[in-house]
């Protein structure tokens, strides 16, 4: 903990200024001036009060005295249990430098924009959960020093021949990559990384415990060598558009079965770790929770919204109110085509619904996010109860409206009839359909899948 | 005299009629019906000398309703012959008896007809030339749906009569009632706006990825490419001359303005 040398108050780090400030005397200090009384000099650690949710076991820690009255991951509102304990200290830091009025300025401008998002994301009370934490990061170094060749193919046409050239392509590749980072927590979702990436390395500041003092930090747990090929696949992949640029003339050039990799032999040290500034909110509705996230230093934002289905009713019944008078400019339909025109739009939702499963099966069993499975596991499948009962009452109306279609009855009543079911069923379906976006949108918490947040309080 | 002129125009049309080859075909070849020795009612328009025909072959009007039909029909004529047809086609769809038959009458002048197919058991609209402008497809579709009511229940003359009332008020360029349309579009405009809704949603929800050129942009790379070589490893030729099918016309033209529209009873 920092102390003010002028009145002994804590110190804490003020986004704005840049240095530490005493709230008491509102002393500042350049951060780095002012040594942690009870750091150890030149210690690799620094003593944390490090907070563990009893619920979903989620664990950030402080090195203040402060207490944590929440847990950022499932918004669980139980006494945190904590105990001190030493940290390694990373390597690198990025300061925050957009402030929590910032983080909460951007988070609505991005939530008002969205008409379908509840209006319990705008509460000011929830706003004022966002809390400031450093994320731990691995920072990667790729080098590629390779003599490389590639093989390519060029066909043109002459009169009555197609000419096929293949070519034998070499060049040297000499590359260096510095900066790369991929989050070294389990409980930060690798998508959310994705999302809020990127954090250029030109903000990079040797690490001082002086920048975390006032904030959270979440603890690294995930192993160094997780995100290494993800690493040398982005520096390929870069590489590799340079590499084409130098063989103009040349068609397509074979993709070797093992990739680009091989080729060019990409290094990877073993990464050096860093913290990076992250607001965090969660939204915990029943046994989901939606993060809302910004990057402490770009105000990007990633935040998991959920689609309110009353403004979905609502607003689509305003939306077919211009639609119907949009559609009686010009669209004439006989009952029977207006039962393949509805056949043919509950196809598309049919569709829609099958292609999110796949979504929300990957979001659920988080076998995406590297840094977790690395340490938990790939967890079991899971049930999906609405979803046949979802997908099977509109194909059960598409076949029967069809049905009504090819017997081609006399009296309109019919179309309509087998028409309105059609709608009814899509209706319902899109309604199951954003149920499970709002599955997909949010997120299980934590403890479902962790087995030390057993306990439920 | 103008008594005289008036038969001597409607004993023309007779003749003409008599002595043309009004047949209706339901393909090039396949004969549906031939009028040359069928009676007509025939009147026609002094002043515009337009035609009203009526054959009710299927006899599905009395005599009295015939002439009460034809009386409502007079009106079309301002604008371009008419004619109702009340057959059993046989081998053919509807729309093609109808428009083998308008062809067969009215030649390319404009006009609409209206035909009872009580072998296939639909009504249906065929008008042709500047009528068809104004009673389109659509609108054929339109007033079918709305009188085919009638012709299920047996009312023949109230459905006919009804359809070339509503012919009468399009042509004078008043609005008709379009239950069929607004149902429609209210059930269409329904479904879309869901779909429509949900994707909005959606994109609206979406946060997109970083991609890997802004990580890459943020940070620190160098990356030289040198020594660069090609060696030409292979040469093949393959004789495949270009296709020499021809290019297959230009299309099938517009089809002559004309159209229409029906509905089953």
């Amino acid at each position: 903990m920092f102390t003010c040398e002028n009145c002994g108050g804590a110190l804490r780090f003020d986004i704005a200024s840049g240095k530490l400030i005493c709230d008491s005397c509102l002393s500042t200090y350049a951060v780095g001036s002012v040594k942690d009384a009870q750091a150890a000099e030149e210690s690799e650690e620094m003593d944390a009060k490090v907070f563990r949710c009893p619920q979903c076991g989620g664990e950030i820690m402080t090195i203040d005295e402060a207490a944590a009255a929440f847990c950022s991951y499932c918004g669980s509102s139980n006494v945190l249990e904590s105990r001190m304990t030493g940290v390694k200290k990373p390597k690198y830091i990025i300061p925050f430098k957009k402030t929590k009025e910032d983080c909460k300025e951007l988070y609505l401008s991005k939530v008002k924009k969205n008409i379908f998002a509840p209006k319990e994301l705008r509460n000011p009370a929830y706003l004022d959960r966002f809390r400031g934490i450093y994320t731990p990061y691995w920072i990667y170094g790729i080098d590629i020093d390779a003599d490389a060749s590639f093989e390519g193919e060029e066909s043109h046409r002459r009169g009555d021949y197609i000419i096929e050239d293949t070519y034998m392509m070499t060049c040297h590749v000499d590359a260096n990559y510095d900066g790369i980072s991929y989050d070294s927590s389990s409980s930060f979702d690798d998508e959310i990384c994705q999302e809020i990436a990127p954090y250029p390395d030109n903000e990079f500041r040797e690490f001082d415990s002086g920048y975390i003092s006032g904030f959270y930090a979440d603890v690294a747990d995930v192993d160094g060598a997780v995100y290494m090929k993800d690493a040398a696949d982005l520096t390929v992949d870069s590489v590799m558009t340079s590499v084409r640029s130098e063989f103009t003339g040349i068609d397509s050039m074979n993709t070797p079965s093992g990739g680009y990799g091989p080729k060019l032999n990409p290094s990877c040290n073993y990464p050096e770790s860093a913290m990076f500034p992250v607001w965090f909110l969660s939204y915990r509705n029943k046994d989901r929770v939606a993060y809302g996230v910004v990057n402490g230093l770009t105000g990007k934002l990633s935040i998991d919204m959920p689609i309110s289905v009353l403004k979905y009713l609502l607003f689509s019944i305003l939306l077919a109110v211009p639609m119907f008078f949009v559609l009686n400019l010009g669209l004439v339909l006989t009952p029977s085509a207006g039962v393949i025109a509805t056949v043919i739009m509950a196809i598309i939702g049919v569709i829609t619904f099958f292609v999110n499963l796949g979504s929300i099966k990957k979001q659920e069993t988080k076998e995406l996010d590297k840094g977790y499975t690395s340490i938990y596991g790939k967890p079991g499948k899971t049930s999906h109860k609405g979803y046949f009962i979802g997908a099977i009452l509109p194909i059960i109306a598409i076949v029967v409206a069809l049905a009504i279609w090819f017997i081609s009855p006399v009296s309109d009543i019919y179309y309509y009839a087998a028409s309105l079911f059609v709608i009814v069923a899509t209706g319902l379906m899109l309604i199951e359909l954003i149920k499970q976006y709002n599955i997909l949108s949010t997120r299980p918490l934590p403890q479902f899948n962790k087995d030390r947040g057993e306990v439920d309080a | 005299m103008r008594r005289i002129m008036k038969m001597m125009a409607i004993a023309v049309a007779l003749i003409a009629l008599a002595f043309s080859n009004i047949t209706a075909y339901a393909t090039s070849n396949e004969k549906i019906k031939d009028y040359k020795d069928k009676n007509f009612q025939v009147h026609m328009n002094e002043a515009t000398e337009f035609v009203t025909y009526v054959y009710d072959e299927a006899d599905l009007l009395s005599e009295d309703e015939e002439d009460k039909l034809s009386e409502v029909m007079k009106p079309v004529t301002e604008y371009g012959n008419v004619a109702f047809i009340s057959t059993e086609v046989k081998g053919a769809t509807t729309s093609d008896a109808a428009q083998q038959f308008y062809n067969g009458l009215f030649g390319s002048t404009t006009g609409t007809l209206f035909l009872i197919d009580m072998g296939n058991r639909n009504i249906y609209i065929y008008s042709h030339g500047s009528m068809y402008s104004v009673i389109t497809s659509s609108y054929a579709d339109i007033i079918t749906d709305n009188v085919y009511t009638y012709a299920t229940d047996g009312d023949y003359f109230t459905c006919a009569s009804k359809a070339y009332e509503y012919m009468i008020s399009l042509l004078s360029g008043q609005k008709i009632s379009q239950p069929m349309k607004y149902v429609n579009n209210t059930l269409l405009a329904l479904i879309l706006a869901l779909l429509i809704n949900y994707f909005l949603a959606r994109a609206l929800s979406t946060t997109r990825k970083a991609s890997d050129t802004e990580l890459v942009t943020a940070i620190s790379h160098t990356c030289s490419v040198s020594n660069v070589n090609i060696v030409q490893t292979g040469h093949r030729e393959i004789y495949d001359p270009p296709s020499s099918s021809s290019s297959g016309g230009g299309g099938g033209g517009g089809g002559g303005g004309g159209g229409g529209g029906g509905h089953s009873f």
